[in-house]
């Protein structure tokens, strides 16, 4: 039921993957990243790239997916970073506190 | 067009993919009251924060409960109350454990706080009742009138952007 269907894309590279997120993120969807997200952020050394250029909503529940991405990603000593955060997704990110441990490339 | 004390009211089942069609009367509503777009986005979240929490707290296992909204428009302001009719959770000892992340590291961050956190801090005011039966939140946002007179008649404008 939200305004764009939700959609998680990854796309592998030698070096990096990168996540693409798309539509809304919240209570219904969150799950759906955090399928995707988690494992990579475990488990995979290459450095993680998420793209949120096309998401539209994120509210306390998208936060929870990344901070557990990056829990995972500082046992491992990997990489995580944002890329193209929309600026009222940014806002949500900074106001929580979130911003601090991540990179917003 | 909203008008001056009118009172929207709808009810959903307390399910997380019902928290979307929420989300859109509230913009709905605060579009044509003339907030602006960060204003319509803040209280969105804030809307989502209080509807998380009943999904996710207020009924217990195979109970259908409902989550109800209630819009009051004032001249001045967007008033929310969302309640249910579930367990009432501790919504005031949450309250007082709600904070946001700075100046904590990784380690011993819970992220269990920031939704009341974000409510918060995107609403005017936000006030708890918990009740016998069920929790009340009520959530308030103001209209900055300078900054819609000053717009005018080009308010709506900025909601194109990205």
């Amino acid at each position: 039921m939200n305004q764009l269907p939700f959609l998680v894309e990854t796309e592998e590279k030698e070096k990096e993957i990168c996540v693409y997120i798309h539509g809304d993120l919240d209570l219904a969807s969150a799950p759906r990243l955090r399928e995707t997200l988690l494992p990579l952020a475990e488990k995979d050394s290459r450095t993680l790239k998420v793209n949120l250029k096309n998401l539209h909503y994120m509210d306390s529940t998208g936060l929870g997916v990344f901070v557990a991405a990056l829990k995972l990603r500082k046992i491992i000593n990997g990489e995580m970073f944002l890329e193209e955060v929309p600026k009222k997704i940014q806002r949500i990110f900074q106001i929580s506190g979130v911003d601090q441990y991540i990179t917003i490339a | 067009m909203p008008e001056l004390n009118d009172h929207v009211k709808i009810n959903v089942p307390a399910r997380a993919d019902y928290i979307s069609v929420i989300r859109l009367t509230v913009s709905g509503l605060a579009y044509q009251m003339g907030f602006t777009y960060n204003d319509i986005e803040d209280i969105k979240v804030a809307l989502a924060e209080a509807c998380n929490n009943v999904v996710s707290h207020a009924y217990k296992n195979s109970e259908v409960g409902e989550i109800s909204v209630d819009f009051h428009v004032e001249v001045d302001r967007l008033q929310i109350i969302v309640s249910d009719e579930g367990a009432a959770f501790d919504a005031k000892k949450l309250k007082k454990e709600a904070s946001s992340l700075h100046g904590k590291s990784l380690d011993e961050i819970d992220v269990g706080g920031l939704g009341i956190y974000l409510m918060k801090t995107l609403m005017d005011e936000i006030e708890y009742d918990t009740g016998e039966k069920g929790v009340k939140v009520s959530l308030t946002k103001y209209l900055k009138r300078d900054e819609v007179s000053e717009s005018e008649p080009n308010v709506h404008q900025e909601i194109i952007q990205p």
